[in-house]
């Protein structure tokens, strides 16, 4: 429930922002200059603000679309990522945005149009190209959708431009808006997923296997094309038998057609961020886990991330046809 | 001096005594002696103190640098200016919470974060150098942006606040106010003062907790002589212990060791040989 909302003074009059307040209609509105005088400033504690995160309504200035990481990409050679929102309705413990951010509310931009255009303009520069655009790197695609009108706003766009990709990561179940319209074959709901006892330790807030599982299968139903994202792999003593038993159930009742990709993506963080997120949580027992530090990232030890990798992907492999299968990295 | 790191230590900033009187009475300060620079209260357990700072953001400013630079109060403490203000149309009598707080003189702004549970109403509020009777659709003040702008320095900004009870308004204009009124007008107001004193204290608790050592920390550094650097490792390697091997007490699996050295790498090894299991 959101109970506070910052405007910036720039979007007061934007006709999203009045769509967006007439949702909450009993919250409090406090004008501001930039979104920066609130978010991420000095002294802001994430962890206290998690408890009642305000939103913040905003304009995103500057680069809007950008390229995107490496281990983001699924066979294009054009990858784009782009952030409509930063930080996350939930709190699940492995997650970069702790670290990254100081403040725990959420910023909605909501001058989607001037995405819309970066995106286009991505497309101009190379119109025989395909470009893939990833969504959900700093948020949760789907789960504010409701009120942000995100998917309602961007879908028209990928309609009419064939050689874009557009990908939404999400754990969110909010898929309704989805599901009122005919699905796109260039559009990708990339679910991400653990083990129910590992989600459920880890994911705080966040929707359980079984309603992520059935929010799937609702979307191959209508038609639309899903991704299955294991990211990050998380390692525990009996992470074979759990991983084993995802994987089991989830190729069972998932349509492999309407499978888009898979994907593996492993636990680390930037040294920095991790000893933040550390001390927001010291009592934590991911961060127990069999952890090292290299390069300036800590991630599992070499034997443990191997053991993770090796078993997943040839478990995935046994289901999943080579082309349709994206491991972050070279298992060993 | 040592930072005082256990939590819910909470520290009101009153401008006059008048404002202060119903703190004081309720929490149960005794005023320090011999006095210092600005007339500060404490409980008997150190658990609350007040200052009393004066009218105007330069004394307030002050007052918090002169307190902070005395106890040395964790970033985990909690902070709270208390006293009258001003509003164009809200009644005499009402508490409200800033939500943003303006200082007329310079133009900038500070935005309180509110996320302890509270039914409490909030507000802007606008800070002046002199008092005025133009009223706005603001609490107006004269302490407010002094005290947060240095608090901020000093705490969390989620635990520090400026809570104000409406004294005049532009039907009811400040001329008719006086010391016997304000005392009044803040003794009504002091159960849901508590009560947001307390849902802060759960939140400044909750960050000590977290900040503070592993319970066996201190037995190792009172046994072995840790650099600096160890300390961290040490630090470290507590954390990692308590979740993965609930039960032991981490003194017992490196008794032997000579050296910090040694126990740093005994803890580690303890820990490597367990299996790790994150869920229960």
């Amino acid at each position: 429930m959101i109970e506070t909302i910052y405007i910036e003074q720039a979007v007061a009059d934007h006709p999203r922002t009045a769509a967006v307040l007439a949702r909450y209609p009993r919250a409090v509105r406090i004008e501001c200059e930039r979104y920066g005088e609130i978010f991420n400033r000095k002294a802001q504690n994430f962890r206290l603000q998690k408890r009642r995160p305000a939103l913040i309504l905003a304009r995103k200035h500057g680069e809007r679309v950008l390229p995107a990481p490496a281990r983001y990409a699924l066979g294009a050679e054009r990858n784009y990522y782009f952030s409509h929102m930063l930080n996350c309705l939930y709190d699940c413990r492995y997650c970069f945005l702790q670290g990254l951010f100081r403040s725990a509310h959420y910023v909605l931009f909501v001058n989607y149009e001037d995405f819309i255009d970066d995106m286009r303009a991505v497309l101009t520069a190379a119109p025989a190209e395909t470009a893939h655009f990833f969504s959900g790197y700093d948020c949760d695609s789907l789960a504010l959708d409701p009120v942000s009108g995100f998917t309602q706003a961007f879908l028209p766009f990928f309609e009419t431009h064939k050689q874009a990709l557009l990908e939404l990561r999400a754990k969110s179940t909010q898929i309704r808006a989805l599901l009122k319209r005919q699905p796109l074959a260039n559009v990708i709901i990339a679910f991400s997923l653990a083990p129910a006892m590992i989600a459920g330790a880890l994911e705080h807030r966040a929707p359980g296997l079984g309603q992520r599982l059935r929010a799937m299968l609702k979307l191959q139903q209508a038609g639309w094309q899903i991704g299955l994202r294991f990211d990050p792999l998380i390692h525990s003593a009996d992470f074979k038998r759990q991983y084993a038993g995802l994987f089991e159930r989830l190729f069972a009742a998932v349509d492999p057609a309407l499978t888009h990709s898979v994907s593996l993506g492993r636990f680390r963080l930037p040294k920095g961020y991790f000893r933040r997120i550390e001390r927001l949580y010291p009592d934590e027992k991911l961060f127990a886990s069999p952890l090292t530090e290299a390069d300036g990232m800590v991630g599992y030890r070499a034997d443990v991330r191997a053991e993770l990798l090796d078993f997943c992907q040839a478990q995935i492999m046994r289901q999943v046809p080579a082309e349709k299968f994206f491991p972050c990295e070279a298992a060993s | 001096m040592p930072v005082d790191n256990s939590g819910g230590r909470t520290h009101f900033f009153c401008a006059l005594p008048c404002e202060a009187e119903a703190l004081i009475r309720a929490f149960q300060l005794k005023e320090d002696q011999p006095p210092g620079l600005f007339r500060r209260y404490q409980s008997a357990s150190g658990l609350y103190r007040l200052v009393i700072s004066g009218s105007g953001r330069l004394n307030t400013a002050a007052a918090v640098a002169w307190h902070h630079a005395g106890t040395r109060a964790a970033p985990a403490a909690v902070w709270l200016n208390i006293g009258i203000a001003g509003h164009g149309r809200h009644p005499l009598g009402g508490m409200y919470l800033a939500h943003k707080i303006t200082e007329r003189q310079s133009g900038r702004h500070w935005y309180p974060r509110i996320v302890a549970q509270t039914n409490l109403a909030s507000a802007p509020l606008i800070t002046l150098d002199r008092a005025s009777a133009n009223y706005e659709e603001a609490l107006f003040d004269m302490e407010a942006s002094g005290f947060y702008e240095m608090a901020r320095r000093a705490g969390t900004a989620e635990l520090m606040h400026c809570l104000k009870i409406i004294s005049d308004n532009a039907e009811q204009p400040a001329g008719a106010l006086n010391a016997g009124r304000v005392k009044a007008l803040i003794a009504a107001q002091i159960d849901k003062i508590k009560a947001f004193v307390l849902a802060l204290q759960t939140l400044s608790r909750e960050l000590a907790v977290a900040s503070a050592p592993p319970a066996a920390y201190q037995g190792f550094i009172d046994r072995w002589h840790f650099s600096q650097t160890e300390r961290v490792q040490l630090l470290r390697l507590l954390r990692r212990w308590q979740p993965r091997l609930p039960g032991e007490n981490p003194l017992q699996s490196v008794r032997g060791g000579r050296t910090a050295r040694e126990v740093l790498h005994g803890l580690w090894q303890a820990l490597e040989q367990q299996r790790f299991k994150l869920h229960d």
